[in-house]
């Protein structure tokens, strides 16, 4: 994807933070090796990063450098699902998601007394989609029903849920890099939401409400 | 697997250890590891060849070592020749003495190398600290760096929050004038808050302090506080941003 790019320097001076933070949280794994793009400039090799994605990175790092400790921090932005169980009570006490979402969830997939993360995870794109409008009930359902068969496959790689409707047929996408996908004139995107940036909502959510 | 289960091994002279689960392994002599191994403490002397990966809390190596896997444990004490085909992580220190050359790179909390340090891929950690050299192909990247050259040393890129690098004395003047054998640190870009150099050769040195000693031959300095140079050393150009 052809997004813009902030130079290095400009991004310490946009964000006030020094090169002895920026390469500590390198090591920690707070900001993955692939954001780092080695380009050559006039002056030399230049490093660029994806300007939106280091931006918002860097402001949550830093809005929650207070309350968790870098290794934890460094859960967070892992892709990876980490061990995280939580009863649908809980889900429901700790406003991660709404009862009507739950009911959905439960109707479908049945009642289970403990999800594991990846079912959260599931419940918690629901959510936003239902509340955002993107999706309608039958839509989620289709959703929960792809996450459950294929999420384990993509679990800890960057992916996307992407929805295209054409003649008012939905088609559910679960793609695993973020490449381009072309579809026809007819075809509309719906939207396309990477699963990064939802798992790194949902566990800051999780481990906010636990402090 | 729990801990109870594991058996001591120990082995004297010329042999090969099997691959498994072990408490503590110790080795005197010449041997070979098929596969890999698992242990509490893994203590060698002599010559040791292992074909698998390393996985241990204490490793201590005396002599040489060669792994074609894996090397992680929690401490790593090497005083003798080793190197490691796959990556190595240590989680909470290394100390080599002597001569270790590491073909995939190093993550670890804090690295003592009094010796020669080779790397092929990035070398991180909270402090380093060398007396000798090193050669990393990739970035060095750690909280303080501490170089005290008494060897011809390269990397890509340093970056970090302290960074000094020093010459532990000067080369006999004959060897001076061969630059092969002059100990210099040459690195294409160098990063970090505090940046002090001696004998340094770099492209670019960015920071917010920057102090170029003597014998160094940089590109260009852009500082954000403080910028001092000494009159022994080339810069191309300096800049306050």
């Amino acid at each position: 994807m052809n997004e813009e790019e902030i130079s290095k320097k400009d991004l310490l001076e946009l964000t006030g933070i020094s090169y002895g933070q920026l390469y500590r949280w390198k090591r920690k794994n707070l900001i993955p090796e692939e954001w780092f793009i080695r380009k050559s400039s006039f002056t030399g090799q230049e490093t660029f990063f994806p300007k939106q994605k280091i931006l918002q990175r860097i402001d949550r790092i830093i809005n929650m450098k207070d309350g968790l400790s870098l290794d934890e921090l460094a859960d967070v932005f892992s892709p990876s699902s980490g061990e995280v169980s939580i009863t649908p009570d809980e889900l429901l006490q700790r406003n991660i998601v709404t009862n009507m979402t739950l009911d959905l969830f439960q109707q479908e997939v049945g009642k289970h007394d403990v999800l594991t993360f990846a079912d959260i995870l599931s419940v918690y794109v629901l959510e936003k989609l239902l509340k955002s409008g993107e999706v309608t009930r039958d839509e989620g359902k289709m959703l929960l029903s792809l996450m459950r068969d294929h999420y384990a496959k993509v679990a800890s790689k960057p992916c996307e849920l992407a929805l295209v409707r054409k003649m008012g047929v939905p088609l559910l996408l679960l793609i695993e890099t973020t490449e381009h996908l072309y579809v026809d004139r007819d075809a509309k995107w719906v939207f396309r939401l990477p699963l990064r940036g939802c798992i790194e909502e949902l566990k800051l959510k999780i481990n906010q409400s636990e402090v | 697997m729990e801990r109870e289960q594991r058996h001591d091994m120990s082995m004297s002279g010329i042999g090969t250890v099997a691959s498994g689960v072990y408490k503590t392994v110790r080795i005197d002599g010449i041997s070979r590891v098929k596969g890999d191994i698992d242990c509490i403490t893994l203590d060698s002397n002599g010559t040791l060849n292992i074909s698998g990966s390393v996985l241990g809390e204490t490793v201590k190596i005396n002599g040489t070592m060669t792994i074609s896997g894996n090397l992680s444990a929690e401490r790593l004490i090497m005083d003798g020749m080793g190197s490691v085909k796959e990556m190595t992580h240590c989680s909470e220190s290394a100390a080599i003495n002597g001569q270790v050359t590491l073909e995939k790179g190093l993550n670890s909390e804090k690295v003592e190398v009094s010796g020669s340090l080779k790397s092929r891929g990035d070398v991180q950690c909270e402090v380093l600290s060398v007396h000798g050299g090193f050669n990393v192909d990739g970035l060095v990247n750690a909280g303080v760096i501490d170089l005290k050259m008494s060897l011809a040393s390269k990397a890509r890129e340093i970056g970090g929050d302290h960074i000094t690098v020093r010459r532990l004395k000067k080369a006999p003047i004959l060897l001076q004038l061969a630059p092969v054998f002059n100990n210099r640190l040459k690195a294409d870009l160098i990063e970090g808050d505090f940046v002090d150099l001696e004998y340094t050769e770099a492209d670019v040195v960015r920071g917010s302090e920057v102090r170029i000693g003597p014998g160094c031959k940089i590109g260009r300095v852009e500082y954000k506080a403080d910028f001092k140079r000494d009159g022994d050393a080339q810069v191309g150009s300096a800049k306050r941003i």
